[in-house]
C-alpha cells in the first residue's frame, strides 16, 4: 500500500502539461517509466494493483485504494475529457464511488499512513 | 498600530470563476449579487493589507512536506497553477505579498506558541485566488496567505483552528505597523468531490444549517464539535476546509457575526459571512473588550 506514490503520480501528470500529454499517449508506459524512475532513485514504488489501477486509470479501484478523492478526480478529468464528456463522466465516477464507499457512503480512509501499519 | 477593520469568510469553488461571469439562472445570479454585496462591504472598510486563510489542495503543498500552518511571506505570489487554468479557467495572476505584516505575524505568532511553519516563495491556488478575485475584483492589495492543512489527514483539531485564529487576533493588535487589516476566510460547507455525492449540490443540507447557525451566534464548544473530523468527513469528503471559517471565528474573538447567510444552489451550499464594527472590535463574550 502506497497511497503516497499514487498520489504523486498523479499529482505530476496534473502539474505538467507535457507529463500530461505523454500518460493520455500511453497510460501503461508512462506508469512503467514512473516506476522505473522511482525504484533507480531508491524511492517507494507502486504495488501491482496501483499500477494496474493506474493504467488507464480505473479511477473506481483507485478510490478503493485509497487514493486522495479530490486529487483522483481532478487527475480522471485531466486525462478522460475529452474524449469522454464531463457530464458523463461525473455519473459513471459517481457509480464507482458509491460501488466502493464504505458502509456509511462516506469515501474510503485516504490518509497515506495508518498507524496499524507502522512496525 | 494595526486595526482589524473585516473579518469575512466565503467559499472558493473554482468552478465559480466561469459560471458567475454571466449568470442567467436565478441561483447563479443570487450567488453573484452576493458576492458582489460582500466585496461592496468589506471594501467601504478600505483595507490595505488581506490575510487570507485558505487551503493548498495538494498542489503547492504536498505530502512530502505538509505543515499544519504555515505563513506565506513573500513579495510576489503567483497564482494559480496549469491544472486549475486548465480545469477551471482561471485567468493567472500575480498577488503582492505584504512581507513586514507576514514576518509580524510570523514571529509574534511563535512568541506566542504557534509553531507557525512559513516559506518566502510558493504558488497560491484557487483557495486564495478565487475569494479575492470575487471580493476584490482590482487584486490591488497586498495579501499574506495564511496556509492551513484541511487536506491531507491527520488534520490538526478543530479546537486548534479556532486557537490559531485567536492567536492571529491579538498579533494583529500589537502589530506596530500602520495597517488597516481584512482577514478572509476562504473555506467550505459541506461539499464533496471525487465520492458518491459530487456535484449534486449540498451533500449534507443538516450540516449547512447548524454551522450557520453557530457562526451566526457567539461562540460555543458545538462550533468545535461540529468541526470533529468524523463529523466533518462524513458531511463530505473535502468539508474540513469549515475549519477555516472555525480560524475566522476566532480571529473574530468568537463574537457573533455581522451577516451570515447560506445561499443554496446547484453547487455545494455557500456560505457567506461577516463579522465588523461592534461584531468584530466590540465587548467580547466575556466583556473583556479586544483581546
Amino acid at each position: 500500500m502506497s497511497r503516497f506514490t499514487v498520489n504523486t503520480l498523479m499529482r505530476n501528470v496534473l502539474l505538467d502539461d507535457d507529463r500530461l500529454a505523454a500518460y493520455r499517449d500511453d497510460p501503461g508506459g508512462y506508469v512503467a517509466r514512473f516506476r522505473t524512475a522511482r525504484e533507480a532513485a531508491g524511492l517507494a514504488g507502486l504495488t501491482e494493483p496501483e499500477a494496474a489501477a493506474l493504467d488507464g486509470p480505473d479511477y473506481g479501484a483507485l478510490y478503493a485504494l485509497g487514493a486522495h478523492p479530490y486529487l483522483l478526480w481532478s487527475f480522471t478529468e485531466a486525462v478522460l475529457v475529452p474524449p469522454l464528456s464531463r457530464p458523463g463522466l461525473v455519473e459513471s465516477f459517481r457509480a464507482e464511488a458509491e460501488r466502493h464507499a464504505d458502509p456509511k457512503g462516506h469515501s474510503p480512509d485516504f490518509a497515506t499512513t495508518r498507524l496499524e501499519e507502522t512496525p | 498600530m494595526s486595526e482589524l477593520v473585516a473579518v469575512v469568510g466565503v467559499q472558493h469553488n473554482p468552478l465559480l470563476w466561469r459560471t458567475l461571469a454571466d449568470p442567467h439562472e436565478p441561483d447563479l445570479v443570487a450567488l453573484r449579487d452576493e458576492f458582489a454585496a460582500v466585496s461592496d462591504r468589506l471594501l467601504a472598510t478600505r483595507p490595505d493589507a488581506l490575510v487570507v486563510i485558505g487551503t493548498d489542495h495538494l498542489t503547492q503543498w504536498f505530502y512530502g512536506n505538509m505543515a499544519s500552518f504555515l505563513i506565506g511571506k513573500a513579495p510576489m505570489i503567483p497564482a494559480t497553477f496549469v491544472s486549475e487554468q486548465r480545469e477551471f479557467g482561471i485567468t493567472p495572476h500575480v498577488l503582492a505579498g505584504d512581507v513586514p505584516l507576514a514576518t509580524w505575524l510570523l514571529s509574534d505568532g511563535l512568541a506566542r506558541d504557534v509553531d507557525f511553519s512559513c516559506s518566502d516563495e510558493f504558488r497560491a491556488d484557487h483557495s486564495i485566488l478565487v475569494p479575492l478575485r470575487f471580493l476584490t475584483p482590482r487584486l490591488d492589495i497586498p495579501v499574506v496567505p495564511v496556509f492551513t492543512n484541511c487536506m491531507a489527514p491527520p488534520l490538526p483539531r478543530p479546537e486548534r483552528f479556532y486557537a490559531v485564529g485567536e492567536v492571529i487576533r491579538a498579533s494583529l493588535g500589537a502589530c506596530p505597523l500602520p495597517r488597516r487589516v481584512a482577514v478572509i476566510a476562504s473555506g467550505h460547507l459541506s461539499t464533496e468531490v471525487g465520492g458518491p455525492r459530487h456535484f449534486r449540490g449540498s451533500p449534507d443540507p443538516g450540516f449547512d444549517s447548524e454551522a450557520v447557525a453557530l457562526i451566526a451566534a457567539g461562540f460555543t464548544d458545538d462550533l468545535v464539535k461540529l468541526a470533529s473530523f468524523e463529523r466533518l468527513t462524513a458531511a463530505g469528503n473535502v468539508s474540513h476546509q469549515f475549519l477555516n471559517f472555525v480560524t475566522a471565528k476566532g480571529v473574530a474573538g468568537g463574537r457573533p457575526a455581522s451577516h451570515a447567510i447560506a445561499l443554496t444552489s446547484r453547487f455545494a451550499t455557500s456560505p457567506f459571512f461577516e463579522w465588523y464594527g461592534a461584531n468584530l472590535n466590540g465587548a467580547d463574550l466575556n466583556g473583556a473588550g479586544q483581546g
